[in-house]
């Protein structure tokens, strides 16, 4: 086995995540008419490219522990810096479709380790991201990948829950029927790179069907119940749950994801926002120790993010439909604050973490 | 039989009680002397119980995820799995596990942890309260 990147080492790539972050967020304002000097219409690119890809790729990296994987996150988020900077923009592209591609490679090694149906998820969220990337160098517009780009979340945060769904097993009709949505949104996907728009309303609904297995299959039902962390994880995902459905109907109600109308930023942002930001408030407690070997100890704090978050993306969403641009404006900056408090109330956790548990191991 | 109330009284009680035997600056010999303890496998099981996979809120004794402890005289050797590769906490709950064996059991000069990913864990490796406690034989 390949030896790993340790810890220290990992630290500038979650750093080239969070720059994108905070560039992808400070756009996104821009784009809403918060007078922020940011490349607004990197937005996208920046959040989901950028950000996501780093961080999952990152995660990746640190599960199969081999240094090529880490080539990766340390693309994509170069490519990020690309684009909030500017500074070789033209790189940015072909940046984002090597880190996608690395992510593929490494998702390939686990699933040639473990035949599954939920490595196979994974596996095919990776090819989405890869997909999406080549149609952006092949000069696809951003809104025409997005299908794929939610695909590569969705998809991901989906293996995973399936994974974790094995401590309650699905019934194989259940897993049967996961399947089939599986092949449903591959199907949809290629439709809308061939006719994109209305080609994503399968998507949609697809995305819908998934919301339901997912809300009806995940263990949060159960671990809802326990205490502390477990319990604020399953409250973040559930309700993450709740938005994906949304989403995916909104998308389907709006004629397909095409920019213009209400409801593209708003099935947009209930996917993205809602859904995958949830998830990931929910899951830094579990990721941070896991890549940085720091400690993030639970605090009911955690909840304020997750709170702020779903609450703004109300207004947000309200706004969309009223055609109330003032209201969607404040929406957006209440999704911005929460992404803030988050990283405020995470990075406060784990220097409590550090002047409690001095004596923890920290490095591997 | 009632059970000493922590490790540390249980291995004291089985050197023959009282204060521990050998300082740290004790000579060679005797920390030979100590390192002549077995840890039973027990304790071991006993101390893994306090790593918690946060996302279920259960040990990893409890999930299944313990396939072997051994011990030798001053060294415990465990092998342990995750319930995929894909998972980023692997390295961090080896980690833990050992971490929790090092407070539990200062006795054990060697800790071993490996992640192990043969055979892979399946749910019924899980034990019935872990089962019951995840809802499992309920519609």
């Amino acid at each position: 086995m390949p030896r790993d990147v340790s810890p220290p080492w990992r630290i500038p790539l979650l750093i080239l995540a969070f720059a994108s972050l905070a560039a992808g967020t400070t756009a996104g304002l821009a784009r809403l008419g918060w007078g922020f000097a940011a490349p607004a219409a990197a937005h996208g690119p920046l959040m989901i490219t950028a950000f996501f890809g780093t961080v999952i790729s990152l995660e990746r990296a640190v599960a199969i522990g081999a240094r090529w994987a880490y080539l990766g996150p340390l693309a994509s988020g170069l490519g990020g810096i690309a684009l909030a900077t500017g500074v070789g923009s033209a790189y940015a592209l072909p940046l984002a479709a090597v880190g996608s591609l690395v992510l593929f490679a490494a998702t390939l090694s686990l699933f040639a380790r473990q035949k599954t149906l939920f490595m196979f998820t994974l596996l095919l969220a990776t090819l989405a991201w890869f997909v999406a990337s080549l149609l952006r160098v092949d000069g696809r517009e951003v809104w025409q990948v997005t299908p794929w780009w939610i695909g590569f979340l969705v998809l991901t945060i989906a293996g995973e829950r399936l994974e974790l769904s094995r401590f309650l097993p699905p019934s194989r009709l259940a897993q049967g029927l996961f399947a089939a949505i599986l092949a449903w949104l591959g199907v949809s996907l290629v439709a809308t790179a061939l006719a994109p728009g209305r080609a994503s309303m399968s998507f949609g609904a697809a995305m819908v069907v998934l919301a339901l297995w997912l809300l009806r299959h995940d263990i949060a039902r159960r671990t809802v119940r326990e205490r502390g962390l477990t319990r604020f994880i399953a409250v973040a995902l559930l309700a993450g749950y709740f938005w994906l459905a949304l989403g995916g109907a909104a998308i389907v109600a709006g004629g397909g994801l095409v920019p213009g109308g209400p409801s593209y930023d708003a099935a947009l942002h209930m996917i993205l926002v809602g859904f995958v930001f949830s998830m990931v408030f929910g899951h830094a407690p579990i990721i941070f120790p896991a890549v940085l070997r720091v400690q993030v100890p639970y605090s009911p704090l955690f909840y304020l993010p997750l709170a702020v978050l779903h609450a703004s993306l109300v207004v947000r969403v309200v706004g969309d439909y009223s055609g109330d641009f003032g209201m969607r404006s404040a929406g957006g900056m209440g999704n911005a604050l929460a992404l803030a408090l988050f990283v405020l109330v995470t990075v406060s956790a784990v220097v409590r973490g550090l002047r409690t548990r001095r004596d923890r191991p920290l490095a591997g | 039989m009632a059970k000493p109330r922590s490790l540390g009284d249980r291995l004291r009680s089985l050197l023959g009680g009282g204060e521990r035997a050998m300082p740290d600056t004790a000579p060679r010999d005797a920390a030979a002397a100590e390192d002549d303890v077995i840890v039973p496998e027990s304790w071991v099981r006993d101390a893994l119980r306090k790593v918690v996979d946060p996302e279920v809120g259960i040990d990893i004794v409890e999930l299944g995820l313990v396939y072997a402890i051994e011990t030798t005289p001053g060294r415990v050797r465990v092998d342990m799995t995750m319930t995929t590769p894909s998972c980023p906490s692997g390295p961090q709950l080896r980690d833990e596990a050992a971490y929790s064996i090092k407070v539990a059991l200062p006795e054990a000069r060697e800790i071993d942890v490996q992640l192990v990913w043969d055979p892979p864990w399946t749910p019924d490796r899980m034990s019935p309260a872990a089962k019951k406690r995840l809802g499992w034989g309920n519609p």
